[in-house]
């Protein structure tokens, strides 16, 4: 009697909660011992040598306009080229899931290819195809529309590299989603815009969200792809990294860890932002 | 309403689903379609549904031309084999459904929605669960709740795809009975595709065996007992053994001799001599043209059950008997057969009924 209510006890008070199944404490203790090692040490080690400059040389380096209007480029074009991904990248995804077509398999192939690529030969090719005299740049310069060299290259750069991140995401999603539910909508006198907006989206919003948040942090640190096309003109198509980078150069390191510590604050904060939309996203319409 | 379907073929590549289909459902019918799978029962269903086109043919409802008609405008309620609810809503949001995608003209009013799904659930009798998600909800209930979002937009007809197929045995007995008042009290055209023959037999007014997408016979369940219309229809309605014959000038021959048939109209060649297991007997007298070997006796509740071989045929046979005597191991009995049915084995075709060796 008493050795039995001792075990309970002693179960109530373990940590974890005693399973069958083991290897919680190997498992937990490996991930930590490798986090720690990969992201929070090298992390650490940037936010040490920022409060070398103290919160108020921080705030010095926030304010200073030419690295307020690079983080004001980086943050802005990443989030609206990660919106646009999302709208592309579940179409794709769509296409690619719902229709059996001659070439689906090479088309899906080519979805990655963003992941693959050193981002520095899609910078050049981006650029070479918008640049004035390029096979894009060129007719689109008769209509007075510059892509290459101003912002709107930064965006079309974070948006090819941001695209595999959201497919990925929704694909295995999509795929699972019954064709009967489409069916039964249509039964129920639903519209294919109705159905899609209350059937199908519902259920893939939180993927939809996971894939905007990658696409976002890809776009935020991109820095290869972007620097062929950007033009980098100061004030205005610079990006943060590639500020960074010009400050290391003249030496600024305390310059360059201030830039780096507030770009990691901020992405910190979306991203944490975008987790929790997606628990409360989960909650909502999760139900499995 | 009534379904009247005409000449309704479908094809999926070079495999025929349906081929020359005629049915007509009468108003406020109960009527199953039964078949195995790949008879093309569910293409039939959703045919009607509108959920695929048949190449050719029309489907009708009343004397209104439904095959031009969308999904949406045929207004069928159909419950899917797997319930197909949508799992993000809950189960008062998912009966509400089609209620609210109605544009703002047709659409209740929101109270009138909420009170209509509500006396939906207590319909299903599933009162009280309205706030609660699908996957909190056994197979039974959801099934229930598939037909209540069905009937919420007051449908024309209802159409179940093998509506208990996904449940155990005994939840499948309930909803049956439960199903059948339910058509009592909607008496709504109701169709429903099964390849269990006790189901469509217990629930429908009328069956419809289909097979390799053909309508073999269409008929009420005694009919389809009682004068099955071909081979197929009795050996998937009900269990039948088949003794391979041949006829020759009006007698049926089994192993060189004759069964005493009657065999009219019948076509010299190959046939099958079929009959239900409860129509065959031992027989008291001397031995037949029919005889079997004992090759083991059981102690029933009820007296004695044979199992006998039948020489030139390779199943055995259970016979029921109270002749201890008669049924030692080993020993030849005579047998005797009622309500056996021939059908020629190369024409596949009713031809002869008969009474009794």
């Amino acid at each position: 009697m008493s050795a039995s209510t001792q075990i309970v006890k002693r179960k109530a008070r373990s940590f974890p909660a005693p399973s069958v199944i083991p290897g919680f404490r190997a498992t937990f203790g490996f991930t930590l011992f490798y986090l720690s090692l990969v992201v929070l040490f090298p992390l650490s080690m940037l936010v040490i040598r920022a409060s070398e400059l103290g919160l108020a040389g921080l705030y010095g380096v926030a304010v200073e306009p030419r690295v307020a209007a690079a983080l004001r480029t980086s943050f802005f074009i990443s989030f609206a080229a990660a919106a646009i991904d999302v709208v592309f990248g579940l179409v794709t995804a769509w296409v690619l899931t719902r229709y059996e077509f001659p070439g689906r398999r090479f088309l899906d192939a080519i979805v990655d290819l963003p992941f693959a690529l050193p981002t520095a030969v899609a910078g050049i090719a981006l650029a070479a195809l918008y640049a004035p005299n390029g096979w894009l740049g060129e007719p689109l310069a008769d209509y007075d529309i510059k892509i290459a060299f101003t912002r709107w290259g930064i965006l079309v750069a974070l948006v090819f590299v941001g695209l595999p991140f959201v497919v990925r995401t929704v694909q295995p999603l999509l795929a699972e989603i019954d064709v009967e539910l489409e069916e039964a909508s249509a039964t129920l006198g639903a519209s294919r815009a109705h159905t899609v907006w209350r059937v199908l989206l519902p259920p893939i919003l939180p993927a939809l969200l996971t894939g905007f948040a990658l696409a976002f942090a890809r776009s935020v640190g991109e820095y290869g792809s972007v620097i062929f096309i950007a033009g980098n003109l100061a004030y205005i198509s610079e990006i943060a990294p590639l500020l960074i980078i010009v400050k290391l150069e003249q030496f600024d390191y305390a310059g360059a860890t201030g830039i780096a510590t507030i770009m990691l604050a901020i992405s910190f904060a979306v991203l944490l932002a975008i987790n929790l939309i997606q628990a409360w996203s989960q909650k909502r319409f999760g139900h499995v | 309403m009534e379904i009247r379907i005409e000449g309704v073929e479908k094809d999926f590549g070079d495999y025929p689903a349906l081929r020359a289909v005629d049915l007509t459902i009468a108003r406020g019918e109960l009527v199953a379609l039964l078949g195995p799978s790949g008879s093309g029962k569910t293409t039939l269903l959703r045919a009607i549904a509108g959920l695929s086109n048949p190449d050719r043919g029309r489907i009708l409802f009343d004397s209104e031309d439904a095959t031009t008609l969308s999904v949406q405008e045929r207004r069928v309620g159909f419950v899917f084999q797997n319930y197909a609810l949508f799992k993000h809503l809950t189960v008062a949001d998912n009966i509400a459904y089609g209620l609210k995608v109605r544009p703002r003209r047709t659409r209740p009013s929101r109270a009138e929605i909420a009170e209509r799904a509500a006396r939906l659930l207590e319909f299903v009798q599933l009162d009280g669960l309205g706030a609660r998600y699908p996957a909190q909800l056994s197979g039974g209930q959801r099934q229930r709740v598939a037909l209540a979002r069905a009937l919420a937009i007051e449908p024309r007809v209802l159409l179940l795809d093998e509506p208990f197929g996904a449940l155990d045995a005994r939840v499948r007995k309930d909803l049956r009975r439960w199903l059948r008042d339910v058509h009592r009290q909607t008496g709504l055209t109701t169709v429903f595709v099964t390849h269990d023959q006790d189901e469509a037999m217990e629930l429908a007014d009328r069956v419809v065996v289909l097979d390799k997408g053909r309508i073999e016979q269409i008929g009420t369940p005694d009919e389809l007992y009682d004068r099955p219309a071909s081979p197929f229809v009795l050996s998937f309605v009900g269990e039948a053994l088949a003794l391979p014959v041949q006829v020759a000038d009006g007698k049926v021959i089994f192993q060189g001799k004759e069964l005493h048939v009657s065999s009219e109209n019948l076509r010299n060649g190959p046939a099958r001599v079929y009959f239900r297991p409860a129509d065959i007997a031992l027989h008291g007298g001397q031995i037949g043209a029919l005889e079997g070997r004992v090759e083991a006796v059981r102690r029933t509740a009820a007296g004695l059950r044979a199992s006998i071989s039948i020489p030139g045929y390779d199943q055995t046979v259970e016979v029921d008997t109270d002749d201890r005597v008669g049924t030692t191991l080993g020993s030849s009995v005579p047998l005797s057969l009622n309500n056996v049915r021939i059908f020629s084995t190369a024409a596949e075709e009713t031809l002869g009924d008969g009474a009794g060796i």
